[in-house]
């Protein structure tokens, strides 16, 4: 499931890491959406783990946005 | 000049514009929850099920995995769901309602996406939406289509997929629908049955009954009009026979089965349609209605003669009505037994069919058998000149095998002779000539291979003799302790030359 208008809904993550959204999308995280140079991902407890478990140069990314 | 003419016939052209398009089936939202935590209930699922038409199926492959990607933004077009027939609702293993739809792929444009499908046979799948309204709890309460994609990656609604629908995929489907329509086991048994009793009961076996039966013992499935006739002609039915002729009690429950459900389908079709009653049709009828009401108003006694009038009209009518329902009752009796024998010879035209279909089979499969028998006995007389060649090169191959046995015997024997004299020779001087006769008897009962036991033996018995022989020249002879070195051998070894 893909939106194209993600600002209609709340709840979400947005980066604009593109490395970022690759790690999340190996850790089985799927896509939400890519508009505007964000990528989005839906706010669940999958998410939030995989975040917790980020690689240190990812965490420095998502710190520096 | 000549004109060069190709003719393509329309079968060609239809598979030759196949064969550059892909069906898939797309199973593409279920109802409930999904990976974004954004649960969409049915009736947004329903709603937005027109929107789905004409949208495109999308994809990127990637040429270094050669797998397809995620969503991406420079993601092409490689295919499209055409119209709202291919679009259909399916239930999965456990349970639960999926919107599907047949999309097509586009092979020769979207070469690297058919080559994925081709090989994968099944491939992750997401939709594209546009959120309109989204609910409490995360729900997403309405949306619509803008695409399909062909994705690499996890999708968000489990099991969602694409899979491509070959020849055998579809004629599963073919024979999931046709299975209503197999005939039974325990029917066919009954037919047969029924044929057996006919022999010694032939009451009741009509050659209505007889061919019915003959179809259900023959045919794997079964025609609308054979259940139709079963149904009728069970009704009917008195003696055993018949009954097992038309496939027994079983047979008339699983008919009614499925006959039944077709007829009360047929019938709430019907009724439908008698219920929609054009409403401009009523209010014309209605204008009508209220014109002659008013007529009838402005001349009462008009009216009262006018009635006068109908009241004869009807009684006159009456007679005739009456008259014309004898006459109909007498042409239904007629009509009755018209329609059995016509049903009897639907039938019979059916068994003539079926007889010429399988005697065209037959003629087929007789001549085909023939070739194969023929091609066989050509085979045969080829292997037949074979073995017979062979058999005179072994007898030629056995004459100069025995020849050559002959000549290596002569041989062997000879050479044995010569080892025997040639022993006897070297023990002549010492052993008496009784003796060595005896031993040259003796000879005989040895072969070229263990002679040597022989001549052992000849050499001992020799020896025995030669022991106490003196010798009279009168030199006595001494051996010496030491070799003499003119007898010496000349020896390479290292040890020796030291």
């Amino acid at each position: 499931m893909y939106i194209l208008n993600p600002t209609s809904i709340s709840n979400t993550f947005k980066t604009k890491s593109k490395i970022v959204k690759d790690y999340l999308v190996k850790n089985n995280i799927p896509l939400l959406s890519n508009q505007e140079g964000f990528f989005y991902f839906s706010k669940t407890k999958k998410l939030q783990e995989a975040l917790d478990n980020l690689p240190i140069h990812l965490r420095e990314e998502v710190k520096n946005e | 000049m000549n004109k060069l003419s190709f003719a393509i016939s329309k079968f060609d052209l239809m598979e030759v514009s196949n064969s550059e398009l892909m069906k898939v089936r797309l199973w593409i939202v279920s109802e409930g929850d999904n990976q974004h935590e954004k649960p969409i209930p049915w009736t947004a699922i329903e709603n937005a099920r027109p929107t789905l038409i004409g949208k495109p199926v999308v994809a990127m492959y990637n040429r270094y995995s050669q797998q397809l990607m995620g969503h991406e933004l420079d993601e092409v077009p490689v295919g499209v769901i055409l119209c709202d027939n291919d679009i259909f609702y399916e239930i999965d293993e456990e349970g639960k309602r999926w919107l599907c739809a047949d999309g097509i792929i586009w092979c020769r444009y979207a070469k690297d996406v058919a080559f994925v499908l081709d090989r994968d046979q099944i491939q992750n799948l997401s939709m594209e939406i546009v959120i309109i309204e989204s609910g409490e709890n995360n729900s997403i309460e309405s949306f619509c289509f803008s695409g399909i994609t062909l994705i690499g990656t996890t999708p968000a609604i489990p099991n969602a997929r694409a899979e491509v629908l070959s020849f055998s995929k579809v004629k599963e489907e073919i024979e999931h629908l046709m299975y209503d329509f197999k005939i039974p086991s325990i029917v066919k048994q009954n037919a047969e049955k029924g044929i057996f009793l006919k022999q010694n009961n032939p009451k009741g076996a009509t050659a209505v009954n007889i061919s019915i039966a003959n179809q259900l013992i023959n045919n794997e499935f079964v025609s609308l009009d054979l259940l139709h006739n079963i149904i009728k002609f069970s009704a009917k039915t008195k003696t055993e026979t018949a009954q097992y002729l038309l496939g027994g009690f079983e047979s008339l429950e699983w008919a009614e089965n499925i006959i039944n459900p077709q007829i009360e389908k047929f019938e709430e079709v019907k009724k439908e349609e008698e219920d929609i009653v054009p409403t401009e049709e009523i209010e014309k009828f209605e204008e009508m209605v209220a014109e002659q009401q008013e007529e009838m108003g402005a001349d009462a006694n008009v009216e009262a003669v006018a009635q006068a009038e109908l009241a004869d009209k009807q009684a006159e009518t009456d007679k005739v009505l009456a008259e014309e329902s004898k006459e109909q009752m007498a042409e239904e009796v007629v009509l009755e037994e018209t329609e059995e024998t016509m049903a009897e010879e639907v039938i019979l035209k059916e068994d003539e069919d079926n007889f010429q279909a399988k005697y065209t089979d037959m003629s087929e499969k007789y001549e085909e058998m023939y070739n194969k028998y023929s091609a066989l006995e050509v085979q045969m007389s080829e292997i037949t000149a074979k073995m017979s060649t062979s058999e005179d090169q072994m007898a030629i191959y056995m004459s100069e095998n025995e020849q050559l046995k002959k000549f290596k015997s002569d041989i062997e024997e000879k050479e044995m002779l010569s080892v025997i004299e040639y022993t006897l020779t070297e023990v002549m001087e010492s052993m008496p000539k009784e003796q060595m006769e005896e031993l040259r008897e003796d000879a005989k009962n040895f072969s070229s291979e263990n002679l040597n036991i022989w001549v052992n033996k000849v050499k001992a018995e020799a020896f025995s003799f030669s022991k106490w022989k003196t010798n009279n020249d009168g030199i006595m002879k001494v051996g010496l302790p030491f070799a003499n070195e003119n007898n010496k051998t000349e020896s390479k070894s290292l040890w020796d030359k030291i």
